[in-house]
């Protein structure tokens, strides 16, 4: 790599790093393994750096990468890994009054299959539309819509559980589609 | 929006607001580049020593018995005939009368991309997600746009000693290219241990994976073909590989590298591929 290139990767590195492992971190449910999964990620975007022609697709680039590597590889790291009604880590505390919401959602996000997390994490986090989703998971935007919707289906389910259906926040309709 | 739609938003903001970037993660990030290439290296050396082989396991035929004509384009002699092959049993059939003509009996099992063999083996290995990710790496791997790729699985398994998922691929390309390989799972992501261009006319595709205690010899053929044999050398008589499904055969790699040898056969007999067997290859660790 070039010293040109190598400045504009490190300039990439330091602007982007703090958000991708934010997104990594959603992704994984833990500090160690967003950090781990974010290393991965931005070497082979490293490798790949010279070949990367628009460095405006650079974002779209990583974080394709980013996805497919934790949906797939952390597959069989985590092959132990189950659903628990014991909280993962926090990334900080929580004092909000919507903590036991946001806690039951956090909870059954981790028990969500990972092609359902991480289309769940790319709209209601990243913000992305369908199109840009489906890009990224490298499926149809009809397959984005059905994986969020049963997706949403069962973290609405845990919410209810958690909040109990006369609880406003979840008993009203829901569509399955964010806004 | 429904009122849920803002709770899970707020959820993952909040959970994700203190999560904050370790200093500078740059040495890291070439560290883990520098391994990367390592291993790609490794798989790129081991396709190149993979060369004859990989051509081999593409061509016809060209050596027959009883004064058969020989079938396949001439400039497919050198790799089927710069070893000693071992003396191999006759199939059960072989009177040119039973058999279709050889270049169409070769055609008729070759991989055409366009139409590929079937997908054989562990369901598990060829998951949406994980073909996302090996054609990622390809198209990482070769610099071009993953819009202009498309990976096909041909067979997939998991190597029980190290659980690690393989997959032996085809990659259709936009510009018309194909190549085909074998791409590993490992932790830090896909790896491609065997890459090459795919020729004219495949039959067969011979593979050499390294093994905890020996080399496995893994063949990839049409689920309409007949038998498929590994001869371990010279003085060995060869024997039926071991059915992993239809067209997909294994056998563990003994004897004399040099002089072993793969050859497929028609249903009715007929030689369609004799090949030596190619050296092991592995991820490099």
């Amino acid at each position: 790599m070039d010293p040109q290139a190598e400045e504009d990767f490190r300039s990439y590195v330091v602007a982007r790093s703090p958000a991708l492992l934010r997104t990594a971190y959603l992704l994984t449910g833990h500090r160690a393994d967003a950090e781990d999964l974010l290393q991965t990620t931005l070497a082979k975007a490293y490798l790949a750096w010279d070949r990367i022609r628009e460095r405006e697709a650079v974002d779209g680039y990583v974080r394709r990468v980013l996805v497919n590597t934790h949906t797939s590889f952390w597959r069989r790291r985590k092959v132990d890994e189950r659903p628990t009604d014991v909280l993962p880590e926090r990334a900080g505390r929580d004092d909000t009054a919507d903590s036991d919401l946001h806690d039951a959602l956090w909870t059954a996000l981790a028990g969500l299959p990972k092609r359902q997390r991480a289309a769940v994490v790319l709209r209601y986090y990243e913000d992305l539309s369908e199109a840009a989703t489906a890009e990224v998971l490298g499926v149809s935007v009809g397959t984005v819509k059905s994986t969020t919707s049963r997706a949403l289906s069962r973290l609405r389910a845990s919410a209810l559980l958690a909040s109990g259906p006369d609880d406003p926040r979840t008993a009203l309709p829901f569509d399955g589609v964010p806004a | 929006m429904s009122p849920l739609d803002d709770e899970l938003r707020s959820a993952l903001h909040e959970r994700a607001h203190d999560v904050h970037a370790p200093g500078d993660p740059l040495d890291g990030i070439r560290r883990k580049a520098r391994s990367l290439r390592r291993r790609r290296s490794a798989g790129a050396v081991a396709a190149s020593a993979l060369a004859v082989a990989a051509v081999a396991v593409v061509v016809p035929s060209l050596t027959t018995t009883g004064g058969e004509e020989r079938v396949g384009p001439q400039v497919a002699t050198a790799p089927a005939t710069d070893f000693p092959l071992p003396t191999l049993s006759p199939g059960p059939d072989r009177s040119s009368s039973a058999a279709p003509s050889p270049s169409t009996a070769v055609s008729s099992y070759a991989l055409d991309p366009a139409d590929p063999w079937p997908y054989r083996g562990d369901p598990d290995v060829a998951v949406a997600g994980d073909l996302d990710a090996y054609e990622v790496q390809w198209a990482t791997v070769h610099g071009v746009s993953i819009d202009d790729v498309e990976l096909v699985p041909l067979f997939g398994q998991v190597y029980e000693p190290s659980a690690t998922p393989q997959l032996v691929y085809l990659v259709r390309q936009a510009s018309g290219d194909h190549w085909w390989g074998v791409a590993e799972a490992t932790e830090s992501g896909p790896e491609l241990l065997i890459d090459a261009p795919l020729p004219a006319v495949p039959v067969a595709l011979v593979v050499a994976l390294r093994g905890d205690e020996v080399g496995r010899l893994l063949v990839v053929t049409s689920p309409a073909v007949g038998t498929v044999e590994y001869a371990a050398d010279t003085a060995s008589e060869a024997a039926p590989m071991r059915r992993l499904a239809d067209g997909v055969l294994i056998a563990p790699l003994e004897g004399d590298p040099t002089t072993d040898s793969v050859r497929v056969l028609a249903p009715g007999g007929s030689e369609l591929l004799r090949v030596r067997a190619p050296d092991p290859v592995s991820r490099a660790d």
